[in-house]
C-alpha cells in the first residue's frame, strides 16, 4: 500500500514537545490482560509498605503510551523496523506524562516524563516511516 | 524455588481481534482497530514470559528491551517464544533474556529483556 508521507523536513532535528496524559485505572489494569499481573501491579496493601510505596504500571504500558503521544502529535503513526527502551522510574496512578522527541534521519528519540521533569523511560526507534 | 516455570514454547497465546481493538481504545493514537500494534506484540510477549518465569518471587526491576521486528502479525495467528538467559553483572544479578518470538511457526521478532532479579538462578 502506498504510504502518505508527512513532511519530515518539519521535524528534522527539532526537539518536539507533545500534549500530556494522566494515568487512569485502565492504563493499570487493562495491559494486565496481555502482560500478566503481579504483586506489584495491583496488590495495594503489600505495595504500600514497598520501596515504590505503592502498585506501579508494567513498564510497557509508559512505552505504549510514549509511543501513542507521539502518534497523537505527528498524526500519523510510525512504523518502524528496531526499537530500544531503556527504564529510568516507576509510573503508578494519575502521574501526568509528556514525551519529548525528535527526529533525525531514520531515527526517532523519545524522552517520557512524568510530573514534566522525571525520566521514566528513554527510546528510539529505527527505520523509521510516517505513513497513515 | 525455580526461576524457569515453563521451557521455551510450552506457553503460547492466540492474538483475537478484539485484543486490538481493546488495544487501540485504551492506547488511542492513530493505531487501526484490526491491526497487531508492535506494542501489542512485546506486550503479550511479556505475558508470554511472565507465565514461563517466576518473576513474582526473582524480579526486582525491567531495565530495558530492545526489539526488532521481522515480519508483521496477523489476527488468529498464535504467539510462543524462545528464550535464552545469559548473566550480564553478576554482582547485580542483572540477566538479559534474549527472545525469538514466533507467530505459528515464522519467527516474526527478536527481542532482549534486561533484567534485575533478586538473587542469582545459576
Amino acid at each position: 500500500m502506498e504510504k502518505d508521507f508527512i513532511n519530515t523536513h518539519k521535524y528534522e532535528g527539532m526537539l518536539q514537545k507533545t500534549d500530556n496524559l494522566v494515568i487512569t485505572v485502565s492504563h493499570l489494569i487493562i495491559p494486565m490482560i496481555w502482560e500478566g499481573d503481579l504483586n506489584i501491579h495491583s496488590n495495594v496493601e503489600i505495595m504500600k509498605n514497598s520501596m515504590f510505596q505503592g502498585i506501579i504500571l508494567h513498564g510497557d504500558t509508559g512505552l505504549s503510551i510514549a509511543l501513542q503521544l507521539i502518534e497523537q502529535h505527528l498524526q500519523k503513526a510510525p512504523s518502524y523496523r528496531t526499537l530500544t527502551c531503556k527504564y529510568k522510574s516507576s509510573l503508578t496512578l494519575n502521574d501526568e506524562l509528556v514525551v519529548n522527541y525528535q527526529i533525525s534521519g531514520n531515527k526517532l528519540s523519545f524522552v517520557l516524563l512524568k510530573q514534566q521533569a522525571i525520566e521514566v523511560l528513554q527510546g528510539e526507534l529505527l527505520g523509521i516511516e510516517v505513513g497513515h | 524455588m525455580n526461576f524457569i516455570i515453563h521451557d521455551s514454547h510450552r506457553i503460547a497465546r492466540t492474538i483475537f481481534e478484539e485484543d486490538c481493538k481493546l488495544f487501540a481504545t485504551i492506547f488511542r493514537g492513530t493505531v487501526e482497530e484490526k491491526k497487531v500494534d508492535q506494542r501489542l506484540l512485546i506486550m503479550i510477549t511479556t505475558g508470554l514470559l511472565n507465565r514461563s518465569f517466576n518473576l513474582e518471587d526473582y524480579l526486582v526491576a525491567v531495565l530495558g528491551q530492545e526489539w526488532v521486528f521481522i515480519n508483521p502479525v496477523s489476527v488468529g495467528q498464535t504467539l510462543s517464544c524462545e528464550y535464552s538467559i545469559k548473566i550480564l553483572k553478576h554482582e547485580k544479578n542483572i540477566y538479559q533474556i534474549q527472545i525469538q518470538l514466533y507467530a505459528d511457526l515464522e519467527i516474526v521478532a527478536n527481542g532482549i529483556w534486561t533484567v534485575m532479579l533478586n538473587q542469582s538462578i545459576n
